[in-house]
């Protein structure tokens, strides 16, 4: 029979089905997509947010020995080549070619100290000398000239070097100055010309920082810190330098294309890079062997396990969620397969045979499945991201898993017989149905307990995820929905047995016709209940995610705002910081870093009034104890506090305080009322407050303001965070949307059988309002039952599952509370959903009002 | 019951024939004497029986019932509703398998059958058509269409077939329509031609009339005798239309899941149709009386039985022997041999 007929036919099931296949194929093909491009965003934020150096392949070489060899820019353009012939063939497609990106190689002589210049003596500056490929295109003379050939002084070389003009200045070299070095011979150097560097933004310079400015190292011990800058020396004193041999680096920079990283590749990139570590020495042996610096792997590694996490988390969500579309599309296909029925079983007593009844009914679900599944892939493409197999497979899987429903109803027409009563008490499970639902409960207690035991996401990185224990959840879900299935006749006799001695007959009737309803009609609790569960945790999930940003970012900042400044923050300036548009309050706080006497432990002290200071802390989640006096929880139990330091103090801890030290890098904390120190610390309360503001107002060199938007914002943005924020919203709405399809398609499936118990009730006296009360009484014990099992479960999932879910990642580092701090949200949700299933009930019953009896009546003979 | 052997001038004289000695001897000679039960007939049904199961109820339909056919034959079957006869024309359908007995259609053993023998069954061996018009025809198709599927199905499409057998069942006209363009007669006379698609040799009708009118159901039933006399199909009627029933040759009644009575039908020599209707008796000698019978005589439990010459009288417990004529005539039926 050819199915396009039977499509035509069925045209309105059909579509529905062709609806359903579509939406499942764009959620199956275009998340991955939308994800996998959150992935390399984020992977894309890692590399731009590093620093070059950690990021590119750097070779390094230090000299340790004069080389035979004479030092020529041709020499090391040919150990460039050398190492990237050595690349492996993975990493080769994200390296920069030279002279581009941060590709480049230089030589740099470094702790030359300056003995004096033009004569006069200097202390704590270095003149470091280097060469670097490519600076011809790379900077701007502003004074004087290229440095040339090197010359002699004193019997020793006199180099002609290039300085950036900034760090001239502040070394106060000028053009034509004579610098004195010292080192293990004479050696001297002359300033040639003064440059800009070209786009000092650019990866070239990142990497070569000590070029472009003074760089200050504080040595262990010392009082003053080192003032160290690079004189670049020219082509033709290359050799000269090699022959320096002494604190001299070789350094051959491959520049990495962030963008050309991708999630897709990092797996691969890490053994790369590993095996490119191993190569280096290999390509570079001999007194002065290379190594190779660089953090790409680490940070691929690191990102990998962060996306193991997410990815986890996803998988959960969308397998979900995929498994809800395969239900609805389960039973779109089980109302497909009775229409059909009619003729089925008319062609099967003809003689057809089973396969061909079988190939009918997949021909025709397959029919519709397939434009359907062609218009999600389609439409998937509308959604930016890397196209992934899945992208191409889960279609076909839909499509796949649709045509089997339709070969599967098949099977009910072995026998070409009808009329066969089904009820949902009466009937008897055989012991082998009772057995493998049995096995499931089972498998999903003991998946459970795995899953609390050994954590989902938290040894991802080091394990990878176990497909096992990401099915629990699922698995979970579908125990209790069997559960409910299996228990749903018990509550529902005994509401018959109540309901039969109430004087209105509508109550009885509407419990009756639902316990004889077909079992068909509890598999849509199959499919509601796991949408509602799954709806609910992300709910759950999701605010426990908000809560505990919240909550970090307050650890971290202390406050709504947060000022720290080196320099002592006066009157004036709280004064100034008050003007500040919607700061409510001010306190001010003395920050010390100090020591306990007892074990010398470090401590940080924090010097505050602690009622206001508490004040400030009002809305947030920090709550400080009513005392003067209070200590975090590492140093409780330790009685009296004895300080040491400029300003010993002997304090009495009168209440601890959590959470507060992680402002303080997390170490043990003391708050203490203020001793008349200067205040380095201001804690600010308002609305909408500006850091540039506060910075302005405060107007201290070196001042830093934090504020507690912005933390949040930086630990909620990430792309990561993201993504899975939205993963769990695209999730509930388009499980409460198939949620109500299917109780929608049960309602639809169950209507012929509806229709006709109706029909005769009215005939004895029904009326149209008791015929729509009875139409939502049959089908709300159902809904209700199942939305109190979804919602329970929903809530109850993040506390079976919590231990092994760590979401730390996504919380700036504190662990996210699973605990449903507001039943709001999943509460509304479920009565939302129940209430607009009840009311598509409703709705389905004043639709089929229109029929006058006479014909209903007729109509019913004829079906019978 | 009690049984009284006829004594006197008028009993058979069995002196001369000769006793077997043995069982075996006996038993060849009932086997070259009489032909096996239903030997020759188009369909046989012996002793059948059907048991439903309904959540441990059980609910016999069909409780030994025997039923001889032969080929050509144009049969109704009647009953009260639940006496049976839909579960009988499962049965010979193929479409259901009965529980115990003999069922044979067309020497097709209907018990033994594969999956696959009664795929084919279904296929080349019966046609069918059922009360409901619309549980006939495939809504979607015309009238030619579903002609065609069942030779479709069975792979042997023969063209201008469709339209012969819509020709001689008088709905040519009805071939581009499809079964909602249609009268509930032309349905069903349509469905008569989906039911001899495939040149079947049975054509069993479970109430064909039951939807239509009288005038209507006249038609289709002068279809269906068209189909019994030109294509030669034997046809199984089930019906409660008494014009359909007393239209053919033979009416079987079936009574809670046993034939009960036959009514024979013949043309006489006046040209008027003669109906006799006769009681079933079973292979093992078990008849049912007719109730209205056993009510005017108040027939209850026990009865009395009567061996004549050529008869057996049947008396209500309680009356005169059999062999006071006055007594015997006025209160006892009987029964002629």
């Amino acid at each position: 029979m050819n199915p396009w007929t039977l499509v035509r036919a069925n045209r309105g099931v059909a579509a529905v089905l062709g609806l359903l296949v579509l939406s499942a194929c764009l959620l199956v093909a275009a998340v991955p997509k939308v994800t996998q491009s959150a992935y390399d965003e984020a992977l894309r934020d890692t590399v731009a947010g590093s620093e070059p150096s950690r990021t590119d392949l750097v070779v390094v070489s230090q000299r340790r020995s004069g080389s035979g060899r004479p030092l020529t820019p041709e020499a090391l353009l040919e150990a460039e080549r050398s190492f990237r012939a050595a690349l492996p063939a993975e990493l080769r497609p994200v390296v920069t070619p030279l002279g581009t990106g941060g590709s480049h190689y230089g030589v740099h002589k470094d702790e030359v100290p300056i003995i004096s210049v033009d004569g006069q003596a200097r202390s704590y500056q270095y003149l470091d000398l280097g060469w670097l490929s490519d600076t011809g295109r790379r900077v701007r003379y502003v004074a004087g000239r290229p440095p040339g050939p090197p010359g002699k002084l004193d019997g020793g070389p006199l180099f002609e070097v290039a300085l950036a003009r900034q760090a001239a200045e502040k070394m106060r070299l000028s053009v034509g100055a004579t610098v004195l070095l010292g080192d293990t011979g004479k050696l001297a150097a002359r300033v040639s010309g003064l440059f800009e560097p070209l786009d000092p933004a650019s990866r070239y310079w990142l990497h070569n920082t000590a070029v472009r400015q003074v760089m200050e190292i504080s040595k262990p011990m010392a009082d003053h810190p080192d003032w160290h800058a690079t004189g670049l020396v020219s082509d033709a004193s290359l050799p000269e330098l090699g022959r320096l041999y002494r604190n001299t680096d070789y350094r051959w920079v491959i520049g990495v294309d962030g963008p050309a990283v991708t999630t897709l590749r990092a797996p691969g990139l890490v053994e790369a890079v590993s095996a490119f570590r191993g190569a280096v020495p290999v390509v570079l042996d001999g007194p002065s062997p290379g190594s190779l610096e660089t953090a790409l792997d680490a940070l691929l590694t690191e990102h990998l396990t962060r996306l193991r996490v997410a990815e986890s988390l996803l998988l959960l969500f969308v397998g979900g969620l995929l498994a809800v579309a395969l239900g609805v599309i389960a039973l779109a296909v089980r109302l497909l397969a009775e229409r059909m029925s009619h003729g089925l079983a008319l062609i099967r007593a003809r003689g057809a045979s089973l396969a061909r009844i079988a190939a009918t009914a997949t021909a025709t679900a397959s029919a519709v499945a397939a434009p359907g599944a062609v218009a999600g892939y389609a439409l998937s493409y509308a959604v930016p991201g890397p196209v992934t197999p899945i992208v191409h497979l889960g279609p076909l899987a839909v499509v796949a898993a649709t045509a089997l429903f339709a070969a599967g109803h098949a099977v009910t027409h072995r026998w070409p017989r009808f009329d066969r009563r089904d009820d949902v008490v009466a009937s008897r499970p055989s012991p082998r149905r009772i057995t493998a639902e049995a096995s499931v409960v089972v498998l999903a207690l003991a998946g459970t307990y795995l899953l609390r035991s050994r954590g989902l996401t938290t040894q991802a990185g080091e394990r990878g995820s176990d497909p096992f224990l990401l099915l629990v959840p699922a698995g979970l879900t579908l125990a209790v929905a069997l559960v409910v299935v299996r228990c749903y006749p018990y509550p529902l006799r005994l509401a018959a047995r109540l309901a039969v001695r109430l004087r209105p007959a509508v109550p009885f009737l509407g419990l009756a016709l639902a316990a004889r309803a077909r079992p068909a009609s509890t598999l849509s609790a199959l499919i509601l209940l796991p949408a509602l569960a799954v709806a609910v945790f992300g709910a759950v999930i999701s605010s426990g995610l908000t809560v505990t940003q919240t909550t970090s970012a307050w650890q971290q900042v202390g406050a709504r705002a947060r000022l720290d400044s080196a320099l002592p923050v006066v009157p004036e300036t709280v004064e100034r910081i008050r003007r500040v548009p919607g700061v409510r309050a001010v306190v001010t706080a003395t920050r010390t870093a100090t020591m306990m006497r007892t074990d010398m432990q470090r401590v940080t002290l924090l010097a505050v009034d602690v009622p206001s200071y508490r004040a400030v802390l009002r809305d947030g989640p920090l709550v400080l104890p009513d005392a003067p006096v209070l200590i975090s929880p590492d140093l409780e139990n330790r009685g009296t506090i004895e300080l040491v330091g400029p300003r010993p103090r002997t304090l009495t801890p009168g209440g601890v305080v959590t959470g507060l030290s992680r402002v303080y890098g997390g170490g043990p904390l003391v708050l203490a009322p203020p001793d008349g120190s200067p205040a380095n610390t201001v804690f600010v309360d308002g609305e909408g407050l500006d850091a540039k503001l506060l910075l302005a107002a405060a107007n201290l060199p070196g001042a830093q303001v934090t504020t507690l938007d912005g933390v949040l914002e930086d630990i909620a943005e990430t792309p990561f965070t993201a993504t899975i924020e939205r993963a769990f919203t695209v999730a509930t709405i388009a499980l409460a949307g198939y949620a109500l399809a299917a109780v929608l398609v049960a309602l639809v499936t169950g209507g012929a059988e509806r229709a006709g118990a109706l029909t005769h009730l009215r005939a004895l006296g029904l009326s149209q309002g008791q015929a729509r009360r009875l139409t939502v009484l049959e089908i709300s014990p159902m809904i209700v039952l199942t939305a109190v099992a979804g919602l329970l479960l929903g809530l109850a999932l993040p506390a079976a599952l919590g231990p092994g879910v760590d979401l730390s990642a996504y919380t700036g580092g504190l662990a996210v509370e699973v605990y449903p701090a507001d039943l709001t949200a999943p509460v509304l949700l479920t009565v939302g959903l129940a209430a607009a299933a009840m009311l598509g009930a409703f709705a389905y019953a004043a639709f089929g009002r229109g029929r006058p009896l006479g014909t209903a009546l007729r109509g019913l003979r004829g079906e019978e | 019951m009690t049984v009284s052997r006829p004594t006197g001038p008028d009993a058979p004289d069995i002196s001369d024939v000769s006793v077997p000695s043995s069982l075996a001897e006996l038993e060849s000679e009932a086997v070259r004497h009489r032909p096996a039960f239903g030997e020759n007939a188009h369909i046989l049904c012996d002793n059948l029986v059907r048991i439903y199961k309904t959540e441990g109820v059980e609910v016999v339909a069909l409780q030994g019932l025997d039923l001889l056919i032969d080929a050509g034959e144009l049969v109704a079957i009647v009953g009260a509703s639940g006496s049976g006869k839909s579960t009988l024309l499962n049965v010979l359908s193929g479409l259901d398998v009965p529980t115990a007995g003999v069922a044979r259609v067309a020497g097709v053993d209907l018990l033994s059958m594969a999956a696959r023998d009664r795929l084919r069954y279904r296929r080349e061996v019966v046609g069918f058509v059922w009360q409901q018009t619309a549980r006939n025809l495939l809504p979607y198709l015309t009238a030619a269409e579903n002609v065609e599927l069942p030779m479709r199905l069975a792979g042997a499409r023969r063209r201008g077939r469709a339209g012969e057998l819509l020709e001689l069942l008088g709905v040519g006209y009805c071939a581009r329509r499809r079964p909602g363009e249609m009268s509930g007669g032309e349905q069903q006379r349509v469905a008569v031609a989906v039911a001899l698609a495939n040149s079947p040799q049975v054509l069993l009708a479970d109430e064909p009339t039951g939807e239509l009118d009288s005038e209507t159901s006249e038609e289709v039933f002068a279809a269906l005798r068209a189909a019994n006399r030109e294509l030669g199909v034997t046809a199984v009627i089930v019906t409660h239309d008494v014009l359909v029933s007393e239209q053919v040759d033979r009416t079987v009644g079936i009574r809670d899941g046993r034939t009960s009575s036959e009514t024979l039908r013949r043309a006489s020599s006046d040209g008027r149709i003669v109906a006799e209707e006769y009681a079933v008796l079973d292979r093992v000698g078990r008849l049912q009386l007719p109730r209205d019978f056993m009510n005017e005589l108040n027939m209850e439990r026990r009865v009395r039985l009567q061996l004549e010459r050529d008869h057996i009288g049947v008396w209500p417990e309680g009356a005169e022997d059999g062999t006071g004529r006055a007594d015997g005539e006025a209160g006892g039926a009987e029964s002629g041999t």
